[in-house]
């Protein structure tokens, strides 16, 4: 454990966290043993296709999974000195808000509709911080400029349907930030806007990191967005971490044969109008406990072994860790991925 | 515009204009979203043609237009040579099965209450096929192009996944043997692995039948690996339209260098090469389109005259148009 550990201690450490919830089908096993940290002034991506368990990690963290169905088997969520996953509700309701605070795709998750953005922004500040009414009225201008809206005064007294979709993306981010949080968990943020407001709100998350140091959790299922913002990256498939590690080395030498098959099937990484790679059949039913490692089915590397024993997690360094103990004992090489030969995508 | 023969689709002028209507009881027209405001272009017959552009500003409301789900308010929607636009609902009817259209939701363009067979059948009876033998026959023919098991043919919409429900829509659309294809963001709602299998049926399909494919999506990647040629579209018009590598190469329109500076690059280490500034603000509605260039208020290089005339789209030589007169001079000269 070198690097960043023996500088400074993790913002947030989560150690084995198992979710699971109840449904007709029977019990759906969600995340499976996932541990990760993060450090301060760190952007850390969680990527993943849909339904590998993304969002229910983080809302475990925020005390949002709905009981029942779900159920947070095991874990924990150390964040400073506090267990998030063991805490009193007060204590949560107090870091959430305040220290950690979480936007998601769909801004309307965290704006009231019927509510000017004026209260709804400052109200963070009044509770948590006891801010004068006047002086929140000015945090809150300050913090619409400082996620680039306009004529903030304005915004300040009107309703979220006023506004257009990226503006009220901004705004949420506005809300987010006002108390600046240490930690911000960010959902899928940019997934339902247009890319060239999608980069808009990317450099907010990028400058902000470099102006104030604060972390931030970011879950995606995009591989352009984790390579433009991302320090590092884990890599979540059927509710497990499978591969974690420096942006640039996930990209340019992935350590899990399913971060390569997934790199090797993007259109720019193929000649124009090739057939793209592809992944063979479908990710695994949560609905059984796994047993051996969960893309072992779809893998051109699989032996018998695979199916058997347990794909933990092995960490080959601090920051850069694979679940195929076969790339760990050299007995495989996802030879370098080639990076796509023209820069302009 | 001249027909020439190998052209498919021609588009002359197309406006698809909807009314914004005030008042309930004695509703009056307050205004125009011009969703598809004065589009004109041609797609050659086996060509994929890519349209790119921000959500809102009309790719899907074109394609509706082109195959007559909405009529256009004016301008000429000729199918080989001949003007649809012209043609009653009836005489529509009739050709239905030359065009046909796969959605970005398969889930809400299928039918839930009808199994795959039934959903099949119905398509091929729109090309002609009655006997059930031949239609069934058409129907085992269809899953295995879309790779879909035969076992599933009795199952309904739900039963799918995303991948395989877009499958059954794309063999839906190809069932009655079309010549042209409109696909709007196919696989926009997918996941990358599942996205490549379908863009591959997608290309397998296009070779092996000759299809004319007009190809929307907002992600540029794909548009790139697909299509021979693109158009670019903001605010209901055509800025930029190009064969596919030269207008990646060398974009031209401040739109269209924008929008590919914006997409993020799944490779760290060209993103480092290529930090830029994000262009401002968000793109303004139809409703009320800025005066001039609609794109003026954001175009990082912007002068007077561009909120004053509205640049008509120029061709700067024989493949290749630009509706930007700044653009087009400085590569002129
Ligand atoms: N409220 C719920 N009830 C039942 N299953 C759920 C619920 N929320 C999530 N899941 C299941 O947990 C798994 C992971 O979901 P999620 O974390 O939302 O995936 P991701 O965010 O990576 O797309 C999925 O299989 C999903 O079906
Ligand atoms: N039936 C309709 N009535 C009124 N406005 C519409 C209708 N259909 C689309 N629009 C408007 O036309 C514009 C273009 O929409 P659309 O064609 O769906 O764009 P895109 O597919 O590029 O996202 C949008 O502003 C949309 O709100
Ligand atoms: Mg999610
Ligand atoms: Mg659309």
């Amino acid at each position: 454990m070198d690097l960043f550990s023996d500088r400074m201690k993790p913002l947030l450490q989560v150690e084995n966290l198992n979710v699971s919830f109840q449904t007709r089908k029977g019990r759906v096993y969600a995340v499976n043993g996932v541990s990760f940290q993060l450090y301060p002034g760190e952007i850390l991506g969680i990527v993943g296709e849909s339904g590998s368990g993304k969002s229910v990690t983080c809302y475990s963290l925020m005390g949002l999974i709905p009981n029942p169905p779900g159920r947070i088997d095991s874990g924990s969520a150390l964040f400073e000195e506090t267990d998030l996953l063991q805490c009193s509700s007060r204590v949560l309701r107090k870091i959430r808000g305040h220290h950690i605070s979480m936007i998601f795709q769909d801004p309307m998750t965290s704006l009231n509709p019927y509510m000017r953005i004026g209260p709804q922004l400052i109200e963070p500040l009044r509770i948590h911080l006891k801010t004068p009414r006047q002086e929140a009225q000015q945090q809150a201008i300050r913090a619409l400029n400082s996620v680039g809206i306009p004529e903030a005064s304005l915004r300040l007294r009107q309703f979220p349907h006023e506004l257009s979709g990226g503006m009220r993306q901004r705004v949420m981010m506005a809300m987010a930030l006002i108390t600046e949080p240490e930690l911000l968990i960010a959902d899928e943020p940019t997934t339902a806007l247009d890319v060239t407001v999608q980069a808009q709100i990317l450099e907010l998350i990028r400058h902000r990191k470099e102006k104030t140091g604060a972390s931030v959790l970011l879950i995606t299922h995009d591989l352009g967005v984790v390579a433009e913002v991302c320090d590092r990256v884990v890599v979540m498939y059927a509710g497990r971490i499978l591969e974690t590690g420096s942006t640039r080395d996930i990209f340019k030498s992935p350590r899990h044969p399913y971060t390569s098959a997934l790199q090797r099937s993007l259109p720019g990484r193929h000649r124009k109008g090739e057939l793209l790679k592809t992944i063979p059949g479908m990710p695994p039913d949560l609905l059984e406990p796994l047993c051996g490692c969960p893309f072992a089915d779809r893998c051109d590397y699989r032996v018998p072994e695979c199916s058997e024993i347990d794909g933990e997690l092995i960490l080959e360094s601090s920051d850069c860790g694979t679940a195929c103990p076969r790339v760990h004992r050299g007995e495989i090489s996802l030879n370098e991925v080639k990076q796509g030969g023209d820069s302009s995508l | 515009m001249n027909s020439s023969p190998e052209m498919l689709l021609e588009l002359d002028r197309v406006k698809t204009y909807f009314p914004v209507e005030r008042g309930l009881l004695f509703p009056s027209i307050t205004g125009w979203v011009k969703a598809v405001d004065d589009v004109s272009f041609s797609v050659r017959k086996g060509e994929v043609f890519g349209l790119v552009g921000e959500s809102g500003c009309g790719k899907s409301t074109l394609s509706r237009t082109i195959l007559q789900l909405v009529r256009p308010t004016s301008g000429a929607v000729r199918f080989r040579g001949c003007d649809l636009v012209t043609l009653s609902r009836k005489e529509l009817r009739s050709r239905r099965a030359d065009m046909q259209m796969i959605f970005q939701d398969p889930y809400a363009s299928l039918n839930p209450r009808m199994t795959v067979y039934d959903t099949l059948a119905e398509a091929s009876q729109i090309r002609g096929a009655t006997a059930a033998n031949s239609v069934s026959s058409d129907i085992r023919k269809l899953l295995d192009q879309v790779g879909l098991a035969q076992r599933h043919i009795r199952k309904y919409p739900h039963e799918f996944s995303g991948g395989q429900r877009q499958r059954i829509a794309i063999a839906r659309a190809i069932a009655t043997r079309p010549e042209l294809v409109i696909a709007d963001e196919p696989v926009s709602a997918l996941d990358v692995s599942v996205q490549a299998q379908i863009l591959n049926l997608i290309i397998n399909l296009c070779s092996e039948r000759n299809l004319t494919m007009i190809f929307i999506s907002h992600d540029l990647s794909v548009v790139r690996h697909l299509a021979d040629r693109i158009a670019v579209m903001y605010l209901g018009r055509i800025v930029e339209l190009g064969e596919t590598e030269t207008v990646f190469h060398d974009p031209l329109h401040p739109y269209t260098q924008c929008l590919i500076q914006a997409a993020p690059n799944p490779n760290p280490e060209m993103q480092e090469k290529r930090r830029y500034q994000a262009i401002q603000g968000d793109p303004p509605s139809p409703m009320n389109s800025p005066s001039g260039c609609a794109f003026h208020p954001r175009c990082p290089i912007a002068v007077d005259e561009c909120s004053v005339h509205r640049p008509e789209l120029q061709p700067l030589n024989p493949s290749r148009l630009v509706a930007c007169p700044r653009t087009a001079e400085a590569s002129a000269d």
